[in-house]
């Protein structure tokens, strides 16, 4: 219960009347101090068992429209308040709290006034969410004052309804090899034994102790003496994300841009390594070095800080806040690799491309995907699943990349955005744009044939029929017609 | 409600004409046993009642009593009696006005009452007696905001709330 400055006031008057009746030995001045004090309570008496009252007939209700949206669309937000009584109640006041994850427009303020005789009001108002997450609405607050500005009492509601926020679509993709669309989802992969369970590992001789469960009766049977058969528990396998956001992969249409298809492709992984719990970690690398990674682990917070990386993802170059590489105890490193603040001569930066030392480190001049796979942590360069998401602009160090990636993952999946796909004015000459194409798929084949590495195309679908639709079988039927 | 409050009163609504019954009852028992310039005090206890201050109404109309020499039981019941009235006026404002008023009506005279008792027939000092009772009205008061809290689940270890109140 909070009280009012008339509280005071009054308590300062029924004060000032004791000390006066003290002093002049004046019983009435006494007598009127313990009556108004007496009214101060029975007014105080009142506005509790009225507070209590309405604690159980005020509804207070918080609802959105949609329970999903992407980031900057709007949705409607509704704050409706009812008390169910029969006559008057305590004048009251409900304010809502918006997350900070929403923008209000200008206009009416979440907030609902209840006169004492007014039984229901409501205001409805527009959200922009601009920030990717799950959200809910926090409870609203409560305000309760007495007829008399004595009292007032504040109390919160339960929350409010949930709302999960989604980056813009691209719409649809296109991933596959050679023009022909990928018929599996993106990010699914083959189980290959390796999604947790127990798997059988050797069959070996009973020794005394064994658990009879583990005796592998066809092994007896058939080698004449108690064999057992030994199991290991597997573990999901760790996926790695490498995300290229330099300022070639700016290239495209507004909105339709090969870092948004990227994205996409990448959120399709986080998704379902969140599905599957899969330990999932990631690179993310502009033009000045690597500019956030994070270790492979399979927690919720580390889902959630890939997804919100990967909405955040732009060309713009970030200015990472130390020069050189960090590890921090947390598992997340964020530092640099900046071959462009290279002063090496020319044969310096030759030779160096071709050192190879034992132990140590290649550090390729103008190659920053390199590089920042190369600085990456052990843990992240060794993953099951090492997923690189980049464009062709520099055939050479992705070759680099894909076979640094090779050396140290188990798997390496490529997906790659053909430069030509996003040229925004490929149809006019669709005779080149194809050469350009096969050029791409060329090159694309060459590292899809390196051993345990796929590597995709990803483009709008539109584009890559287009560019096709500019191949000699095609230009031979338009000719014929 | 508050805001009629606030900034002064109707005189078409029925408690305020209740009041106002109350001030005039209060000011002419202060004219009745006392000097004819009290009648001026009357008139600002109207000022102060219409101006939403009924508090300091109270607070002169008792100072103003004891500026009356001997005061008469009649002109004690009429200026105790008025200023009750105003306070009572207050009380059936509120929205639960049949419960407020009932406890208006019956706290208000039953401590000054009492506190009339002890002080006159019991001559006890006026300082120590004041203090004692209003002592006890503050314990009530803070078991009082206490019990809302619990009412509405919301007490917290810390004493934040505490302090709201005290």
């Amino acid at each position: 219960m909070r009280v009012t400055r008339r509280f005071w006031l009054t308590l300062t008057a029924i004060g000032s009347l004791i000390v006066g009746g003290g002093l002049l030995d004046a019983p009435l001045l006494v007598v009127g101090a313990v009556g108004l004090a007496g009214w101060l309570l029975a007014m105080q008496f009142a506005f509790v068992r009225g507070v209590s009252r309405l604690k159980d007939e005020l509804t207070v209700s918080q609802s959105l429209d949609r329970s999903r949206i992407r980031t900057d669309a709007e949705t409607n937000y509704t704050l409706e308040a009812s008390v169910n009584a029969a006559g008057d109640h305590l004048p009251l006041s409900i304010e809502a709290q918006i997350p900070l994850a929403a923008r209000m427009e200008a206009g009416p303020t979440p907030d609902v006034d209840l006169g004492a005789s007014m039984q229901s009001s409501s205001v409805t108002l527009p959200l922009t969410w601009e920030t990717v997450g799950n959200y809910t609405v926090p409870g609203a607050t409560v305000t309760v004052s007495d007829g008399t500005g004595l009292f007032t009492q504040s109390f919160t509601t339960g929350p409010g309804p949930e709302i999960t926020v989604e980056s813009p679509s691209v719409g649809p993709i296109h991933v596959g090899q050679s023009g022909k669309r990928l018929l599996r989802g993106v990010g699914e992969h083959d189980a290959r034994g390796r999604t947790g369970g127990l798997s059988a590992e050797e069959i070996r001789k009973y020794v005394p102790g064994d658990a009879l469960k583990y005796v592998d009766w066809k092994a007896t049977a058939r080698l004449d003496e108690a064999h057992v058969r030994n199991y290991e528990a597997e573990s999901n396998r760790s996926v790695v994300l490498v995300l290229d956001h330099r300022q070639t992969l700016g290239d495209g249409a507004p909105g339709e841009t090969k870092l948004e298809h990227l994205k996409a492709v990448a959120a399709a992984f986080q998704q379902r390594a969140e599905a599957t719990r899969d330990p999932l970690g990631y690179v993310t690398i502009d033009d000045a070095g690597v500019t956030e990674s994070r270790v492979p682990v399979a927690r919720a917070e580390v889902y959630r800080s890939c997804q919100h990386r990967i909405s955040d993802l732009d060309t713009e170059t970030e200015t990472p806040p130390t020069a050189t590489t960090t590890a921090t105890h947390t598992g997340t490193m964020t530092g640099m690799v900046n071959p462009a603040a290279n002063t090496q001569s020319p044969i310096e930066a030759t030779l160096l491309a071709y050192r190879s030392a034992a132990g140590s480190k290649r550090h390729l001049p103008d190659q920053p995907l390199y590089n920042g796979l190369q600085a990456a942590p052990q843990e992240v360069r060794s993953a099951d699943l090492l997923v690189i998401c980049t464009d062709d602009s520099n055939p050479n160090e992705l070759r680099n990349t894909v076979g640094l990636a090779r050396r140290n993952a188990t798997e390496v999946v490529v997906f790659i955005t053909p430069s030509v796909a996003f040229d925004t004015d490929l149809l006019t000459d669709l005779d080149t744009a194809y050469e350009r194409y096969r050029a791409f798929d060329q090159f694309r084949r060459e590292l899809n044939e390196i051993d345990s590495v796929t590597a995709y195309e990803v483009g709008s679908p539109d584009q890559i029929s287009a560019i096709l639709s500019g191949s000699p079988a095609n230009t031979d039927q338009r000719g014929s017609v | 409600m508050s805001m009629a409050l606030a900034r002064g009163r109707s005189l078409q609504s029925l408690p305020t004409v209740l009041g106002l019954l109350g001030i005039v009852a209060a000011a002419g028992g202060l004219v009745l046993g006392g000097p004819v310039w009290l009648g001026l005090v009357g008139v600002v206890l109207g000022g102060l009642y219409l101006s939403g201050t009924v508090v300091l109404a109270v607070v002169l109309g008792q100072i103003a009593l004891i500026a009356v020499d001997a005061p008469s039981l009649l002109s004690l019941v009429l200026v105790e009696g008025g200023l009750f009235l105003a306070l009572l006026s207050v009380a059936v404002e509120t929205p639960d006005s049949r419960v407020a008023g009932n406890l208006v009506a019956l706290v208000v005279p039953l401590l000054g009452g009492l506190a009339w008792l002890s002080l006159g027939r019991l001559n006890l000092d006026p300082f120590r007696a004041g203090s004692a009772l209003l002592v006890g009205i503050a314990i009530v008061g803070y078991l009082l905001h206490r019990y809302l809290l619990l009412e509405l689940d919301i007490v917290t270890e810390d004493a934040a709330s505490d302090r709201e109140f005290l």
